[in-house]
């Protein structure tokens, strides 16, 4: 990590801003994610930092509150009507810190505003409960409860656009394609028989089974995700 | 342009198009601009200076200060009435067009200044002179009335609705009433045949998109057409003018003149691109003159003046003419009077838009033929001093001849006198005869020639001069102080103010005081590119500009409280002469080199050391003493001028919304990429900010083309930016 803010010191460093930068002088952004607040019920606050007249800095700190409830049917039987259901609910912040690149040589439209591609590292980290139920024609539904700590390494690659509306108010809207990588899930050792569900925090609402090792430790898998954002910011 | 003929604003503005090669995202937009950079001179060259000396007469025109009533017309009104004609076989869509270009452009043609507004007395004559030739039935006609154009070019031409325009540097050099009249009736003849819009309707399917780029066979066509037009109206001019009661014999003499042009512009490469392109291809084939000289006749616009002096003198020799035909109808001496202020006023007029070396040879013809008119003096100094200033090798070049493609760098025309002036008839006139005399060369160079008019000047007492000599010899501290001060010991001098300080080493000094950074708006241009060829939307840019100078307005008091925004528009009407001060201003820290273009100036400003756009630092008011009287009396310290265009290619509308098509999706991300590499591929709107500052003795022309969509927002960031690079580039 250490490496990396130094990168990016040096980075910023060395950058020439020729003539002025932002966007009638203003260079400083707050947003926060529409979409995903109301779809994934992550609140999400970004800052932008126009270095150059082609280049932000970016950072944001979300926090996941997202919570829903899963039919899992193990059984698709009528007769004996077996069927899961999964109470999920997601608890957790992430940071992240990026970069977003304008061509202002050949657009002449400086940063924030204007059509711009990003990338961007995320770190989340949070609890995933998951309540399941189990239920049966013939038998009184069971109940139990899974705890598991979920964090996970984002890489994004974003397409976008910020538009100026009016009054210093922007609208961002952007697509994400992201690399959901070397995500960790500690099982609670109370629970260590049960498969954990996984919620991607920027999945859609699906919730989806994740293959992991015997023992529990690191996964080595790298989902990929594309994800639609729709920001609300302010120029100052 | 140098054939009499019906050239208009509305022509000019298809030829433009031909420079529209591909949509926007693809082509460097300077291409397209550059017609509306002609649009930009063609509203700066229209200023006149004031009269340097009393002593001199020099009765310059002045402009009013405000336009009279008289040429201020009801657009709406005027757009009406065309756009309502029916015109058989074209889209009422076209017709539209031609209506809003033709009531807009006809208003801009006065408030722009481009056509004299405050000489009565010459515009009476003109009219006078047209209606003797018209036929009774048309003799009260209201809607046929001439307008005095202030360009010094050989010009005349008319537009759709019966007005005239005769370019003041025709008047100088027409050689009698009748040749004037026969002009006249020409370009009457134009509006009789309704070729202006006929021309215009058929030329638009040259620029359509699917045309504007493989045009050559429609292009041939229409210069065919154009020049069975122009036939046409020679035929009804000849007879309207002997009708009239003149002596059409003079239409020759017309005819040579313009010959005389063309084989000069021939002479110094003045010739279009697409000739000295068939040129460059022919040369190596070995028969350069022959194709080239076939290309231009076949795409030029006026028939060869070989067959339109010939189809003249048929006439002549075939009609049986009425005796007692004149060469003067009206008044001979007033035309005499007024055409000796006509060249004055030309010299004037070339002076100011910075076309030295047309002015070098105009005045010195001028002079050459009366040698005892004094204002011909002072204006061939004055050009030489300021050909010289702008460019320090000239001073060696030989006289005039460096204009020539084959010329002795040493050798001035004085060698061969006949390049200048091959009328055998003008020859003879010459009345300053050593000059004539190639055995005893009186100078060769710019600076013998300088020398020579300098003792001329001396000896005649034209004060005005004096100060010319001294800015000339401004490098010789003692030459200099000793003509200024005889300058500031005169009486009647128009620079007095200016004399002294420059005396005493405080031209700046003297305007340190000066806080106004004023910024000249124009109006905005909302173009558009349809499949049927390109729209400059006029009505709408009268529509939304109000709006976004509004928002320009609180930008700039807010960012940039010390700049005060001006909109032209406004000014010319509130006062007209003021808008021309400050646009020859600009002009003048601005003005750029042209090979191409009659327009332009002759003299570079760009320092090729430097990054592009940036211009070297030169002193404006050593270049033209007028503009520190500018700027001081109006306490300026600073002046821009600032100029938007707006670009929708509305062809790209259907691509961008065909989302049934499956190519749509496939290159979706592909267009997205293109999208952030390059910005919108559909909008996309320029600032042209040109600037000069008196604390940096600095000007600097900034130009940038934003890609996107111009919002109010938008258009306020691009010339935020401009505004701002400006200042650090200038600081």
């Amino acid at each position: 990590m250490k490496k990396i803010i130094i990168l990016v010191l040096m980075l910023i460093l060395t950058i020439k801003t020729h003539g002025q930068i932002g966007f009638l002088g203003k260079r400083n952004v707050i947003s926060t994610d529409i979409f995903n607040t109301f779809f994934q019920k992550k609140y999400n606050l970004n800052y932008n930092f126009c270095i150059g007249k082609g280049l932000m800095l970016k950072a944001a700190y979300s926090l996941h509150r997202y919570s829903n409830t899963i039919f899992l049917t193990k059984e698709n039987n009528y007769y004996t009507g077996n069927n899961e259901v999964a109470d999920v609910s997601l608890r957790g912040h992430s940071w992240e810190l990026g970069f977003d690149f304008g061509n202002f040589l050949q657009t002449n439209m400086p940063m924030p505003i204007g059509y711009f591609m990003g990338i961007a590292f995320e770190h989340f980290s949070g609890t995933l409960n998951e309540n399941r139920t189990y239920n049966n024609l013939y038998a009184p539904p069971t109940e139990k409860k899974y705890i598991f700590n979920n964090k996970a390494n984002i890489f994004k690659l974003i397409y976008g656009r910020n538009s100026y509306i009016k009054y210093n108010f922007i609208i961002k809207t952007s697509v994400d394609i992201g690399m959901y990588l070397g995500s960790v899930i500690e099982n609670d050792p109370a629970n260590s028989e049960e498969c954990p569900l996984m919620v991607l925090p920027l999945s859609n609402p699906k919730v989806f089974r994740i293959k992991y090792n015997s023992n529990y430790d690191k996964m080595k898998k790298v989902t990929f995700y594309v994800m639609p954002n729709i920001s609300l910011g302010y120029i100052f | 342009m140098t054939k009499i003929g019906k050239i208009s604003f509305h022509i000019n503005l298809n030829n433009q198009t031909c420079n529209l090669k591909n949509y926007i995202c693809k082509v460097n937009i300077f291409k397209i601009m550059r017609y509306y950079t002609l649009w930009i001179a063609f509203f700066f060259l229209t200023v006149s200076e004031y009269a340097f000396s009393q002593k001199l007469n020099l009765k310059c025109y002045q402009f009013p200060d405000t336009i009279p009533g008289k040429y201020i017309f009801d657009i709406k009104k005027g757009y009406d009435i065309t756009s309502n004609a029916l015109v058989e076989g074209y889209k009422k869509r076209d017709i539209k067009r031609f209506a809003e270009m033709e009531s807009y452009g006809k208003q801009e043609l006065f408030t722009s200044g481009y056509t004299y507004l405050a000489w009565d007395q010459l515009e009476t004559y003109l009219n006078k002179v047209l209606n003797q030739t018209l036929p009774d039935s048309l003799k009260d006609n209201t809607c046929v009335h001439v307008y005095l154009v202030r360009d010094a070019e050989y010009n005349a031409f008319a537009i759709h609705d019966g007005s005239l325009f005769f370019n003041i540097g025709l008047f100088a050099d027409v050689v009698n009433e009748a040749g004037l009249a026969i002009v006249l009736a020409h370009e009457f003849s134009h509006y009789i045949n309704n070729d202006v819009k006929t021309s215009y309707l058929k030329g638009l399917k040259i620029y359509t998109k699917k045309n504007r780029n493989d045009n050559t066979s429609l292009l041939l066509k229409h210069a065919k057409y154009d020049r069975a037009s122009e036939s046409r109206a020679d035929s009804l001019g000849f007879v309207l003018a002997e009708n009239g009661g003149y002596d059409i014999f003079y239409g020759i003499s017309n005819f040579m003149q313009f010959r005389e042009i063309e084989n000069f512009e021939k002479e110094t490469q003045r010739k279009s691109h697409l000739v000295n392109m068939a040129k460059n291809d022919s040369t190596e084939k070995g028969n350069d003159s022959t194709i080239s000289k076939s290309l231009e006749d076949l795409m030029s616009t006026h028939p060869d003046l070989s067959n339109r002096i010939s189809f003249l003198n048929k006439y002549i020799n075939s009609a049986k003419r009425r005796s007692g035909k004149q060469e003067f109808i009206i008044d001979k001496d007033e035309f005499s009077r007024f055409q000796e202020l006509a060249k004055t006023e030309v010299l004037n007029i070339l002076l100011t838009e910075n076309k030295f070396k047309e002015c070098i040879k105009r005045s010195f013809i001028y002079y050459l033929l009366n040698p005892d008119n004094e204002n011909y003096i002072y204006y061939l100094l004055e050009s030489i001093r300021r050909a010289v200033y702008v460019d320090s090798k000239l001073k060696n070049h030989g006289f005039l001849t460096d204009m020539f493609k084959k010329h002795d760098d040493k050798q001035g025309i004085l060698h061969k006198l006949k390049l200048i002036i091959p009328d055998s008839v003008k020859f003879s006139k010459i009345k300053d005869i050593n000059l004539i005399d190639t055995a005893n060369i009186a100078f060769e160079t710019y600076d013998e020639a300088f020398l020579y008019f300098q003792n001329i000047a001396l000896k005649k007492n034209i004060n005005e001069c004096l100060l010319t000599i001294a800015l000339y010899y401004s490098e010789n501290d003692s030459l200099k102080s000793k003509y200024l001060k005889e300058y500031c010991s005169k009486d009647s001098i128009k620079f007095k103010d200016y004399a002294n300080n420059l005396l005493n080493n405080s031209l700046y000094s003297s305007l340190s005081q000066n806080n106004r950074e004023i910024i000249l708006l124009d109006n905005i241009s909302f173009i558009e590119d349809h499949f049927y060829g390109y729209h400059d939307r006029l009505i709408l840019a009268e529509q939304k500009s109000p709006s976004y100078f509004n928002e320009l307005r609180k930008m700039t008091s807010k960012y940039f409280p010390e700049k005060e925004i001006i909109e032209l528009s406004e000014l010319s009407l509130r006062s007209l002469r003021t808008k021309m001060e400050y646009e020859y201003a600009i002009l003048s820290t601005t003005f750029i080199n042209s090979n191409d273009g009659d327009t332009k100036s002759d003299v570079i400003y760009f320092d090729s050391d430097e990054k592009p756009g940036k211009l070297k630092e030169f002193d404006l008011f050593k270049l033209n003493p007028s503009y520190w009287k500018l700027f001081k009396n109006n306490k300026l310290k600073a002046i821009s001028y600032l100029k938007v265009y707006s670009f929708d290619d509305k062809t790209k509308l259907m691509k961008s919304i065909n989302v049934i098509n499956p190519y749509f999706w496939y290159t979706i991300i592909y267009r997205f990429c293109d999208a952030i590499n390059n910005g919108s591929d559909r909008y996309a709107h320029r600032v042209l900010y040109y600037s000069y500052d008196i604390s940096s003795k600095k000007s600097n022309f900034y130009s940038e083309t934003t890609r996107y969509k111009m919002s109010k927002a938008y258009f306020l960031n691009s010339i935020y930016y401009a505004i701002k690079t400006n200042e650090k580039i200038i600081k």
